[in-house]
């Protein structure tokens, strides 16, 4: 019933429908594979963009990130910049305070060495004007007594009577 | 330096010396010839004489018996010939000055030494011993001593007590406050 011979195959439209459907299903195929491709293409570029996109995203992140602790590290080294400040001042106001102490100290030491110095001074004057007018008065009496011998009796009267006072 | 073993046995030897003497009831002879031994011995060569070891003690003993012989009693002499015989004759100055210690502890008597820039009249000498009789609650035997750097005053030494009442200490007083 059928021909299936080539010649016959040739003649036939059917045949020629169906290979003429073969050929578009080729083409399509083709076409669509090639679209198919396109569409991975793009997918990967895609992909990859939106990969980069992502890596930005990720580098503006790290980058906030490295912002931040730069900030941060920044705000620490404000802070041991501060704290360095502020030691460096209580320091000096520390030193301040000690060297005028130690100056007051050194006033008051001074002071009190000049006014023991000064008594000290004072007291060899009080001394040496009192040794002289007790040796002055000594010669005075020598004298006296060398001028009038009687002198002695009073002495000597002094004396006796000083004799029941005395612990013996 | 004080001799204290010196003073032991110059003690021991005049306490025999005075109980003897109270027993033959000599005490005041004994005292009488104690100052005239004191005299002719000490102050004279014999001292020498006696403490010198190269001469016997026979010799000694004959020595100091033809010179106080008469002079001082037999018994003292006798006590001078122990003190030969038993080596004690160096001692004999610190017996002597112990006797009078003592003797003068059995008659109530205190030796005052008194010195004062110039001489003592009686008056004054006797007042001072009245002062010290009332003070010390003794009778007072004063030597007197002159000595000018005293200034003026009396400084009176009883044994080892000395009472400065001189000028020449209320100075010194008067310096050391000062000093």
């Amino acid at each position: 019933m059928f021909d299936f011979s080539i010649a016959n195959i040739l003649k036939s439209n059917l045949i020629n429908f169906i290979i003429m459907i073969g050929l578009f299903a080729s083409i399509f195929v083709v076409i669509s594979i090639k679209n198919k491709g396109k569409k991975s293409e793009i997918d990967v570029i895609k992909e990859k963009i939106e990969n980069s996109e992502n890596s930005k995203n990720e580098s503006y992140v790290v980058l906030e990130q490295i912002e931040e602790k730069l900030e941060n590290s920044q705000n620490e080294v404000d802070d041991i910049l501060n704290k360095a400040s502020k030691n460096a001042e209580e320091l000096i106001k520390k030193a301040e305070t000690e060297a005028q102490k130690s100056v007051t100290d050194i006033e008051k030491n001074t002071e009190k060495s000049i006014s023991a110095e000064l008594n000290q001074i004072q007291n060899e004057i009080k001394r040496e004007i009192t040794l002289r007018s007790v040796n002055s008065a000594k010669e005075s009496i020598i004298k006296k007594l060398n001028e009038n011998p009687k002198l002695h009796q009073k002495y000597i009267d002094e004396a006796i009577l000083k004799i029941g006072e005395a612990a013996l | 330096m004080i001799d204290k073993q010196k003073i032991k046995i110059a003690s021991r030897y005049s306490g025999a010396l005075i109980e003897f003497s109270k027993e033959k009831n000599l005490l005041d002879v004994m005292s009488k010839d104690v100052s005239a031994l004191k005299e002719g011995i000490l102050k004279s060569p014999l001292a020498g004489f006696l403490q010198n070891k190269n001469i016997s003690k026979e010799d000694k003993r004959n020595t100091t018996e033809e010179i106080f012989k008469n002079k001082i009693n037999k018994y003292l002499i006798n006590f001078l010939d122990i003190l030969i015989d038993e080596n004690r004759i160096d001692t004999l100055e610190t017996i002597i000055y112990c006797f009078e210690e003592k003797l003068d502890e059995i008659n109530n008597i205190e030796k005052v030494t008194v010195l004062s820039a110039v001489s003592l009249d009686i008056s004054t000498k006797e007042r001072i011993s009245r002062a010290l009789e009332k003070k010390l609650n003794k009778k007072i035997e004063i030597r007197e001593e002159v000595d000018e750097k005293i200034i003026s005053g009396l400084v009176i030494k009883i044994k080892d007590r000395v009472l400065d009442l001189s000028l020449k200490n209320k100075f010194d007083n008067l310096l050391k406050e000062i000093v």
